[in-house]
C-alpha cells in the first residue's frame, strides 16, 4: 500500500450541498476499488489559469488516500466520466506529504460559502451540549433558523 | 575568456534546504517565481538553480499546468 493524492476541479456551478455529494461519491468509488481515505481538503473557488470547457473558475478539491496502485487507472476513468469534474491529477506522494489536522468537510464547505452564521450556530450547539446550560430556547431558535435556511436552498 | 568575467550564482535550494519542500505543484505561487510573464519556464542558468532542482521545478510546474494552477502560456498582449 502506498499513498496517493488526487486533485480535481469541480464545476463552479455546484452549490455546497451538491459539492459535498460529489466529494462523497468520489470517496465511495475509491472505497469500491479498495482504497482508504486519508484527508479531504476543499480549496474553494479559484480562477483557472486557462479556461477548461469554457469555464473560467473551478472548485479545487485535494483528496489524499492510501491504496495499492493497481486500481488507480479505473479510479481515474470514473473521474473522467463524471461531467462535473473539469480536470484531475493523481500523483504518488511520500508519507511526509500527507496533510494532518484537517477540519471536517462540513466546516470547510461552510467556510467556503462565507455563511459564517451556520458554522457559528453549529459551534454554539456543541458548546451548549457540553455545558448543558438553561439556554435551550436559544438552541431551538438556532435550529429553526438553520432549518429555514435549508428550506430556502 | 576575454571580458567574460562574472560572479557565479549560488543555487537558492543548496543554500536553504527548507526551500526544497516548496518544490511542489501545490505551492504554485512559489513556482511562479520560475516562470516568465509569458508563462515560460526560466532556464536554470538565469536563475542560478542547480540542475538537480531545476529538473524538479520543471516537473512540478508541468503538473501545476495540467490542472490549471499555472498557465501554459500567456498572450504577451494581455500582460
Amino acid at each position: 500500500m502506498s499513498y496517493y493524492e488526487t486533485m480535481y476541479i469541480v464545476h463552479p456551478a455546484l452549490e455546497a450541498g451538491r459539492l459535498k455529494d460529489l466529494i462523497l461519491s468520489v470517496e465511495s468509488t475509491l472505497k469500491d476499488f479498495g482504497g482508504k481515505t486519508h484527508t479531504i481538503e476543499a480549496w474553494g473557488k479559484k480562477k483557472l489559469a486557462y479556461p477548461i470547457n469554457k469555464e473560467k473558475y473551478g472548485m479545487y478539491v485535494l483528496f489524499q488516500f492510501e491504496a495499492d496502485g493497481t486500481k488507480n487507472k479505473e479510479f481515474n476513468t470514473t473521474l473522467d466520466h463524471n461531467t462535473n469534474i473539469l480536470a484531475y491529477l493523481t500523483t504518488k506522494i511520500e508519507k511526509d506529504g500527507l496533510i494532518e489536522d484537517v477540519k471536517s468537510l462540513d466546516s470547510q464547505l461552510g467556510l467556503l460559502n462565507k455563511e459564517e452564521p451556520t458554522t457559528d450556530k453549529a459551534e454554539d450547539v456543541k458548546e451548549e451540549d457540553n455545558s448543558e446550560d438553561n439556554q435551550e430556547e436559544t438552541v431551538e431558535e438556532t435550529v429553526e433558523e438553520t432549518s429555514e435556511k435549508q428550506e430556502d436552498k | 575568456m576575454a571580458g567574460l568575467s562574472y560572479q557565479k550564482k549560488i543555487c537558492p535550494f543548496k543554500e536553504n534546504k527548507d526551500l526544497v519542500k516548496m518544490i511542489n505543484y501545490k505551492e504554485y505561487k512559489f513556482l511562479r517565481k520560475f516562470l516568465t510573464d509569458q508563462g515560460k519556464i526560466i532556464p536554470g542558468y538565469v536563475t542560478g538553480v542547480s540542475a538537480k532542482y531545476q529538473r524538479m521545478i520543471a516537473k512540478e510546474i508541468k503538473k501545476a499546468r495540467n490542472i490549471a494552477l499555472l498557465p501554459y502560456h500567456v498572450d504577451p498582449r494581455n500582460i
